[in-house]
């Protein structure tokens, strides 16, 4: 059995807490709330309406995304990435797509009226969060806009969304 | 400026923030009008962000064939040219205006120094309404890829490798 590495110590080694004092990440410790997956279970279901953020920690998530009564898988993320960050920072969107844990893992849960409290105090979390959305935002719409450009073709050629998939390092 | 003022208070992101904290941004803003032309051009350096005040803009990207690769359409409220800018590299999209487009742009020096400022508090709404329009963007974007995806693949998609 590895050794459990605590949750406090997890996200200050973790992208979300990098560059922050220590009385910094203690603050930042009153928001975050572990949220422990199993391999399967849902942490994202489309069309909700939910504004909490995961930043994950460890483990493995899938995005998919429903059309024509067909799931698509989009991407698989793993630690360092953050999940839900449309819904969190846009009140008026529903989550787009399922996230499912492919992995066993943790992720932190931050409620977007705790952001507001980080923002009010002027914490730097709000500004490390925005700026790796942002970041994650711009990586996702080049991946995606790459992947629209494959198939936005008027005849496709065999293989060419497995290839693109896997040009992207996405599950084909 | 009023009217740039005006316009701003109904951004999401920026909804809510303080008349001097806007009246502050819609000075950073300059009216651009134009008709049919490219706004920003895929592989140029990111010098300006661009807030989409009237009208409607094409995006596409250039796939390997060179041929113009539609991608969306972008509509009033819509936030463009501030990632490239923000990452200090060139644009990955092109953007036309469809017939006449009216545009509020701030060249991204000025966007630069919002960020960097040490005004927390402005730079925050003002990344807060660059992430909401980012990620409208991709949210409008997975759900094209799901659509296309399903026209694709008209059968489960595990059970039909394409």
């Amino acid at each position: 059995m590895g050794r459990r590495i605590p949750f406090a110590d997890m996200v200050a080694e973790s992208p979300f807490g990098a560059g922050l004092g220590a009385n910094e990440r203690q603050a930042m410790m009153a928001w975050l709330r572990p949220r422990p997956f199993s391999a399967g279970e849902i942490l994202i279901s489309a069309g909700e309406l939910d504004r909490r953020l995961f930043l994950l920690l460890a483990g493995e998530v899938g995005v998919s995304a429903h059309a024509g009564g067909n799931d698509f898988a989009l991407m698989s993320l793993g630690p360092g990435d953050m999940v839900g960050e449309i819904c969190f920072f846009d009140a008026q969107a529903r989550r787009s797509a399922d996230v499912i844990a492919s992995k066993r893992g943790l992720a932190a849960g931050l409620q977007y009226s705790d952001l507001l409290v980080a923002q009010r105090e002027g914490h730097p979390l709000v500004a490390t969060l925005q700026g790796l959305a942002l970041a994650q935002l711009t990586k996702r719409l080049n991946a995606a806009d790459r992947l629209l450009a494959g198939l936005a073709t008027h005849r496709r050629p065999p293989g060419l969304v497995r290839r693109l998939r896997g040009s992207l390092g996405l599950p084909s | 400026m009023r009217d740039v003022w005006l316009l701003l208070r109904g951004v999401p992101g920026l909804t809510g923030a303080p008349d001097g904290v806007l009246q502050e941004l819609a000075a950073l803003f300059a009216w651009i009008e134009s008709r049919d032309a490219w706004i920003t051009r895929e592989g140029e350096v990111g010098d300006a962000v661009h807030l989409l005040a009237e009208g409607v803009c094409a995006v596409s990207t250039r796939r390997p064939s060179g041929e113009e690769a539609h991608l969306a359409h972008l509509s009033a409220g819509a936030f463009f040219g501030h990632r490239a800018v923000l990452t200090g590299g060139r644009h990955t999209r092109s953007v036309r205006g469809i017939g006449r487009v009216r545009t509020l742009s701030m060249p991204g020096a000025a966007l630069r120094q919002v960020m960097d400022g040490s005004d927390i508090y402005t730079a925050t709404i003002l990344r807060t309404a660059l992430i909401i329009s980012t990620a409208r963007d991709l949210a409008s974007a997975t759900a094209r890829i799901a659509r296309h995806s399903a026209e694709l693949a008209p059968g489960p998609p595990s059970a039909q490798p394409d």
